[in-house]
């Protein structure tokens, strides 16, 4: 979090929402957005602009996440993704009024939604992407080509949640989200992904099939009638100024097709010297620079997606256990429901005078930020590590258990305030 | 008609007895002077020196083979063919049982018009063949094998018909000659033909692939007459071959390059227990156009291109003037 006090922003208030504008270059915090109800962002620089959206939609903080963000226009803005992700445009703040309303509606929405979160990484990413895509009536997620992404293509509304080295992630995600009926599917295209690391990036080389060495060259061959000598056309000349002689029987070749002929070409790799007719073809990873064979590259599917009436009512109603699937089953805690119903035993108990209890929390406020730079299987472990530490650290009288992915919440039962603290 | 036969060899042999031997050596005195006596009398001497000799130098050729193994010289197997392409598979898997290993397979596809490409492609890639040549204009044997020689990194060349198959030592047996003689510029090997059971056509052509092959060969050979190696299965040291530019063109091309090889001072060899298979043609007619074929300008190819050979010139041989002379009049006959 960053203390520097906001130089180049403005804040002001229209009817009952409060806005903030950020210009080019200017810091953005948490706090910053946490106490405004929209961002306006004046940049001319389609980069930064990018790269606050971004940041605004990968952060933890739900109302953060879904915070209208609107750019005042003053220069035409090409991205697709910065098109997709951004709320409206404006010409000049006296435009305000334009967005006002929309504003209004986005966050209405949102109010509606269900608070319920789940256990589940991948789910989680789900839940924020639908609630998005409704809060702003979308129903569409659709494939961008994107030069930048490591698959060559982008989802701009759930890119943000993942590492650019870990794009591919976005396809496991939807194919997951397709077979449990929250999306459909139309094919867009067909993407060629490296085996190790699932990019898309390569670059394609034709290759000596001995060594893989694309270092070779390539000459005619040439069949002379008279005498049947066939070789390349490096035997033939040098001898006689421009003309091509023959090194067996040392007559010079005239006519093609008459005296001679070109019956096929010949590679000669120079790294080891191999000669050959046909190259294989390999694609040179260019982000883990392995090389591969073409036959061995993923093919994976492109698909541009719709949400279904299924899909739209996580939003409102949350998963449920069908949808949910696999949770996080860590050892030490219970489950959520039961921490509930053991909780107001406890609340009971409470309120004996003599008698006390606290109730505490933890949450990771960088978990997306987390999972991007560790990914979420290191994520996970993180978590397991916390409670594991808790577990040693309250009695065997306390509980603890999973909110959601990003928050534990844990008892001291029959503790003082003070102690508890400690 | 069994009657008819024995009366008919009865009638033969009352004609023998009657016209007496000094009337029959003026009819048959061709026969009797230069067929007989070179190709029963000579053959069978020869046969039995032959058979005496291996055993007195069985040691010898041990030693041959010993140092043939330790110098373990890469081999370079060539097989230009046109549409050979469903016989490619089985020749690459016969080669694959070879005793000795280090050899490199050319398979050349000379103007195919079937799916000899694509096989050779598939072969490749599975590393049945190690190097595949395709020329989309057909250009003949000759050139067919003299693109494989171009490309040859071995220091003895096989050449090989695409329908040819060997016995698991036939690439340890015919290079063997050339660590056991001295001065040995190419080995043929010895061709028996596959099919043998098919039809009378192919029987007899077995009888005579024996008896004119493997027979006859081993004794020309002995005798320093012997001048085709077939190109069915033939050994060849890569350094002549470039040195004489390969094959060329025109008919019994076989036949050409022993020549030239015999011109330059090198002996040729024939190595009876370098066994190849191949198939023989199954009706009269196949055979009789495959000898067409073979015969034909044949004299007159060889008197205009190899007439030196009779002639006193400064490589004049002794065994090339017999083997010529021997080719040009019983050939014939």
């Amino acid at each position: 979090m960053s203390n520097t006090p906001q130089i180049s922003s403005d804040s002001f208030q229209h009817g009952k929402f409060k806005f903030v504008f950020i210009k080019d270059y200017s810091p953005i915090t948490i706090d910053l957005l946490k106490n405004h109800d929209a961002v306006i962002i004046d940049g001319v620089n389609q980069e930064y602009i990018e790269r606050t959206l971004f940041k605004n939609r990968s952060e933890a903080n739900r109302k953060i996440q879904m915070i209208p963000v609107f750019v005042l226009k003053t220069t035409e803005i090409t991205s697709k993704i910065i098109k997709a992700l951004i709320d409206g445009t404006i010409y000049s703040k006296g435009q305000i009024d334009h967005v006002a309303a929309y504003t209004e509606h986005i966050l209405n929405k949102v109010n509606q939604f269900h608070r319920s979160e789940s256990l589940n990484f991948e789910n989680e990413i789900l839940n924020s992407l639908i609630k998005f895509m409704v809060s702003r009536e979308k129903k569409h997620l659709v494939a961008i080509p994107d030069p930048n992404s490591r698959i060559g293509y982008t989802y701009p509304e759930a890119a943000f949640f993942f590492d650019k080295t870990e794009a591919y992630r976005i396809l496991n995600l939807m194919e997951d989200a397709e077979k449990k009926g929250l999306v459909t599917s139309k094919f867009n295209e067909l993407a060629y992904l490296c085996p190790n690391c699932h990019s898309g990036i390569f670059s394609y080389r034709e290759v000596c099939p001995k060594c893989s060495s694309s270092n070779s060259d390539t000459e005619d061959l040439v069949h002379h009638f008279p005498c049947a000598y066939v070789g390349p056309m490096s035997d033939f000349t040098g001898k006689k100024n421009d003309r091509l002689v023959c090194p067996k029987c040392d007559r010079t070749l005239n006519h093609i097709g008459v005296d001679y002929d070109k019956p096929s070409v010949l590679h000669h790799c120079n790294n080891c010297e191999h000669d050959f007719q046909d190259y294989f073809v390999k694609a040179r990873c260019l982000s883990c620079l392995q090389d591969n064979e073409v036959e061995n590259l993923i093919a994976r599917k492109i698909k541009d997606y719709e949400l279904t009436q299924k899909g739209e009512n996580i939003a409102y109603q949350g998963f449920d256990k069908e949808i949910e699937g696999e949770k996080i089953d860590v050892p030490g805690t219970v489950d959520f429901t039961i921490f509930k119903t053991l909780l107001r035993y406890e609340i009971e108990r409470t309120k004996n005078p003599n008698y006390s209890s606290q109730i505490a929390s933890i949450y990771l406020a960088n978990s997306n930020e987390l999972s991007k730079r560790i990914g979420f299987e290191k994520r996970k472990n993180i978590l397991i590590e916390i409670i594991n530490f808790l577990n040693k650290k309250i009695k065997s009288t306390d509980f603890i258990t999973l909110y959601n992915s990003t928050t534990i919440i844990f008892t001291y039962n029959d503790t003082l305030f003070d102690e508890a603290q400690n | 008609m069994f009657e008819y036969f024995v009366q008919e060899f009865d009638n033969f042999l009352s004609y023998i007895s009657n016209t007496g031997g000094d009337k029959l050596l003026r009819i048959f005195w061709y026969f009797i002077i230069f067929e007989l006596s070179r190709y029963l009398i000579i053959d069978l001497l020869a046969l039995i020196f032959i058979k005496l000799k291996r055993v007195f130098t069985k040691k010898q050729r041990l030693e041959a083979r010993r140092r043939f193994l330790k110098e373990n010289p890469l081999i370079s197997i060539i097989a230009p063919g046109k549409n050979e392409g469903k016989n490619i598979f089985k020749l690459a898997n016969s080669l694959g049982e070879q005793t000795y290993k280090n050899f490199e397979l050319i398979i050349v596809d000379d103007g195919s018009d079937d799916n000899t490409a694509e096989i050779c492609r598939d072969l490749i890639k599975n590393n049945y063949i190690d190097k595949f040549i395709r020329n989309e204009a057909r250009g003949g044997k000759a050139s067919g094998a003299n693109t494989a020689l171009r490309y040859c990194k071995g220091k003895y060349v096989v050449h090989l018909d695409a329908d040819s198959s060997l016995d698991r030592d036939a690439i340890e047996q015919i290079i063997i000659p050339f660590y056991e003689k001295d001065n040995v510029g190419a080995v043929g090997g010895n061709i028996l033909v596959r099919n043998y059971n098919e039809s009378l056509a192919t029987t007899l052509q077995s009888f005579e692939y024996n008896d004119a092959i493997s027979v006859g060969r081993m004794v020309a050979s002995y005798l320093g007459l012997y001048r085709i190696i077939s190109g069915a299965f033939g050994a060849f040291r890569t350094d002549i071959l470039n040195q004489i530019h390969g094959w060329d063109i025109g008919p019994d091309l076989d036949g050409d390059i022993t020549v030239k090889i015999r011109k330059l001072g090198y002996n040729i060899e024939f190595e009876d227990r370098a066994i190849c298979q191949t198939s023989v043609p199954n009706t009269f007619k196949k055979l009789a156009k495959q000898r067409l074929r073979w015969d034909k300008s044949l004299i007159r190819f060889r008197l205009r291109k190899h007439i030196d050979i009779l002639l006193p010139t400064s490589n004049f041989r002794f065994s090339n003037f017999i083997s010529f002379l021997e080719n040009i009049f019983l050939q014939l006959s």
